[in-house]
């Protein structure tokens, strides 16, 4: 996969690790200081030794993204349904971690949460120790389309739009039009790595309705790729596939976190699904209960 | 850049929204043809009232007028010299017009002006609007030989020939004179023959032997003279059927004016005149109640000549200013300079103000209704943009998911918006261009479909409908449009723009 560093290297182009504003100027830094040691070591063991004392270090809120006490509660016709009540959690960079939960459990609330689309009434969310939960709307909007790459379980590509154009949507977000207009061709290329690397080379120009769920879902693990996430959230991405295509797709994943060394935060409530991930924990009633290293 | 983008598929892939904008298009090519038609028949109508009235008109507020029009234009040349290019003075009376068509006489009210041949011309358009070439360039009272125009100088297009006017003239009227003869020499010698010498009185007393030549004074022959000459509107003398003018009277024929003298109370006179022109300004109005004289013929018929000075009255002084004077200004210097009570200092605007406000208001009142059907549609635009956005929940969730701020969805909608406004009004604008172009065309197939004529040059005397396409009109009518369209999608613009990603990410 020697095209896979090629193409995770472009990183240090300026013009995408320039820090947009001097709150995340340091994650900059450090996204390159993270970087090397995964493309020095891919599994690392510098991975998996902070996440074995993860369970007692959570004051500490260790790891490239951490969550403290986060608690959320949603409002259905004055009834008051408390969804997360106090998770902590710390995600270690370049981790593989699956969250597993029943439905209803919380576990997208959180994953949500984590991918700032929406807000916790209590607790703190850091990224490399720096809270992000309460910053302003614009620098949750760029840490959503730089920092985050989100897959969800029904795929969620614009059905107006053709593969390539669904996965340069978030380089389109991210860039002026006039800066865009300028890269144009260096944005194409990079859209068209991302979807070799993901085998849907060959379905560029097709619609959404034109393509099977697993290549949805691969077109839209490249379009969260595309931007150089530094942590991928993936929503049940097996959830809405036969079983033989989900393994196909957890495989692409686990690929990414192994070859790339990709953070990845999962969610589902399939078991098996979760075992391909390093380490599991479990979200019941609200709180993290268990976790397991079905790899250690 | 994802704005434009997906703001081009949805105009592309959502024909509903096009539709919704049908009504936008319909109001801009309406609108655009509205207000060209009316602007070409404001502009055609002020052109033709102002070159039948001169700048500035300076009346007297009584029929009798005043004394010395050559003081009182020395006055106004002091008052407003430099501004003045040329004056000349009027007499205008209310008359009937008599004259014959087969065997009975009929009777017209008309409008009698007494004009001064040298200068009328220099005040207004007035001579533009006559039948005979010469009388264009000078005016004169004298009947032509012939050479009358055939086809109308004014028409802006092809018009039906008006073959009758090819016998006016001095031709006509020895032709007529010498059919009258004859059917007068037809009666006598049947009377002759009968032997009734009563029958002499009664002879007297007919009309026809007015004009016979054994009754008048012997130094009058129709054949070879003519009465005072007489310009009669073209509305007096003709009636126009399918385009087509057909002439009760030609120049040369003689007809009768009737009216009061000055003085308390005013008598009756009445005198002959031969038609030497006929006028057509066009406007219906003037064409069918002018009749113009020469002004001292008219002095003295009226009785307006002071015998101890020789100098006439006049009823009114048209001033023509040079160009690039400010008529109103004039007019302001003129009304100071000039006892109120006496006088009525108007400029051609003025007098023919509830005319003019008329149409303006009526362009006003067709363009606000135009206006509220493109608001209409912009109520339209709103309802179906609503749906779009809730039918878009889950992509605009998505978009926010990967980074999209709300003001970058907002413009999205906006950005729809603006561009179903801008298809909407160009290609309203295209249409309604099209139409004016084609609008005789037009005019004439519906004409032809329904069997009712929509543009009758019966009433307008004019032969094609008048346009002009102004651009600034355009202009707003093209921005408001756009406008609309923009305000019509704020509403679900913020509606998607507010939009939690978590809850539209949810809706499926």
């Amino acid at each position: 996969m020697s095209k896979t560093f090629s193409l995770f290297r472009t990183r240090q182009n300026p013009g995408l690790a320039v820090s947009p504003e001097g709150k995340s100027s340091a994650s900059a830094d450090g996204r390159m200081t993270l970087a090397e040691p995964h493309f020095a070591s891919p599994r690392g063991d510098s991975g998996l030794h902070p996440s074995g004392e993860m369970s007692d270090s959570v004051s500490a809120c260790p790891g490239i993204l951490s969550a403290c006490e986060l608690t959320k509660t949603y409002r259905k016709a004055a009834v008051e349904i408390p969804v997360l009540k106090g998770v902590n959690l710390s995600v270690q960079a370049g981790e593989f971690l699956a969250i597993v939960g029943q439905s209803g459990s919380g576990k997208s609330t959180l994953l949500h949460l984590l991918g700032l689309l929406d807000r916790p009434d209590a607790g703190t969310i850091s990224l490399e120790g720096q809270r992000i939960d309460n910053l302003a709307a614009s620098a949750r909007d760029r840490l959503r389309n730089r920092t985050f790459g989100m897959v969800f379980q029904f795929y969620h590509l614009l059905p107006e739009l053709s593969t390539l154009e669904n996965v340069m949507i978030p380089l389109m977000i991210g860039q002026s039009v006039w800066r865009y207009l300028r890269h144009r061709r260096e944005n194409i290329r990079r859209a068209k790595e991302i979807l070799e690397l993901v085998g849907l080379s060959h379905r560029l120009k097709h619609r959404p309705r034109e393509l099977s769920g697993g290549e949805l879902q691969r077109a839209a693990i490249a379009r969260a790729l595309v931007n150089q996430p530094r942590i991928l959230l993936a929503d049940e991405p097996t959830g809405n596939l036969d079983p033989a295509t989900g393994r196909e797709i957890l495989r692409l994943i686990q690929n990414l976190n192994r070859q790339v060394g990709l953070t990845i935060v999962m969610v589902t409530h399939d078991r098996t699904v979760a075992e391909m991930a390093d380490r599991v924990v479990s979200l019941v009633d609200g709180r993290i209960t268990y976790q397991d290293f079905p790899r250690a | 850049m994802y704005r434009w983008l997906l703001c081009w598929r949805y105009l592309r892939t959502r024909y509903i929204a096009l539709a919704s904008i049908i009504s936008v298009m319909l109001g801009v090519a309406t609108m655009i043809v509205v207000n060209s038609v009316m602007m070409g028949f404001t502009h055609e109508m002020e052109k033709r009232l102002h070159g039948i009235l001169s700048d500035i008109i300076f009346q007297s507020r009584s029929l009798e007028g005043f004394p010395d029009p050559d003081w009182h234009m020395e006055q106004i040349r002091r008052v407003a010299g430099d501004e003045i290019e040329a004056m000349t003075p009027t007499v205008v009376v209310p008359g009937m017009l008599n004259y014959q068509v087969g065997d009975t006489w009929m009777t017209r009210p008309v409008q009698i002006i007494g004009i001064d041949e040298k200068t009328q011309g220099l005040v207004s358009d007035f001579s533009k609007y006559l039948q005979h070439p010469e009388n264009r360039r000078q005016l004169s009272f004298q009947l032509r030989e012939g050479g009358y125009d055939v086809i109308d100088h004014q028409a802006d297009g092809p018009s039906l020939p008006r073959e009758e006017m090819s016998l006016a003239g001095w031709e006509h009227r020895r032709r007529m004179a010498r059919m009258k003869k004859m059917l007068l020499e037809i009666e006598w010698s049947e009377k002759a023959a009968s032997n009734q010498p009563e029958s002499l009185p009664a002879d007297l007393q007919d009309p026809f032997a007015r004009v016979a030549p054994q009754e008048s004074a012997p130094q009058f022959d129709p054949e070879k003279s003519q009465y005072t000459g007489v310009i009669l509107g073209i509305g007096l003398v003709s009636f126009r059927r399918d385009g087509q003018d057909h002439f009760l009277l030609l120049p040369g024929d003689d007809v009768k004016l009737t009216l009061p003298t000055v003085g308390t109370p005013p008598k009756i006179v009445s005198d002959t005149f031969t038609i030497v022109d006929i006028y057509e300004s066009k406007m219906s109005e003037y064409d069918s109640n002018f009749a113009f004289v020469p002004i001292r013929a008219l002095q003295q018929l009226r009785g307006m000549i002071d015998p101890s000075t020789g100098k006439g009255y006049v009823n009114a002084i048209s001033i023509k200013l040079k160009p690039g004077a400010d008529m109103n200004k004039v007019r302001d210097k003129l009304r100071a300079a000039f006892a109120p009570q006496y006088y009525a200092i108007d400029t051609w605007r003025d007098n023919q103000g509830p005319l003019l406000a008329a149409v303006s208001m009526e362009t006003a009142i067709l363009n606000v209704l135009l206006f509220l059907i493109i608001c209409v549609a912009g109520f339209g635009i709103l309802a179906i943009f609503f749906m779009i956005v809730v039918e878009k929940t889950r992509d605009i969730g998505i978009l926010k998911a990967l980074g999209a701020s709300s003001g970058g969805v907002m413009s999205i909608f906006l950005g729809y918006g603006l561009l179903l406004g801008i298809v909407g009004a160009g290609v309203g604008l295209v249409l309604g261009l099209l139409f004016i172009r084609h609008i005789n065309e037009i005019a004439d197939l519906l004409g032809h479909i329904t069997g009712h004529r929509v543009f009758d040059p019966d009433i307008y005397y004019f032969y094609k409908i008048p346009t002009i396409v102004d651009p600034w009109t355009v202009g707003w009518i093209i921005s408001g449009a756009m406008m609309i369209a923009i305000l019509a999608s704020i509403l679900p613009a913020l509606r998607a723009a507010r939009l939690h990603p978590v809850e539209a990410l949810r809706y499926e």
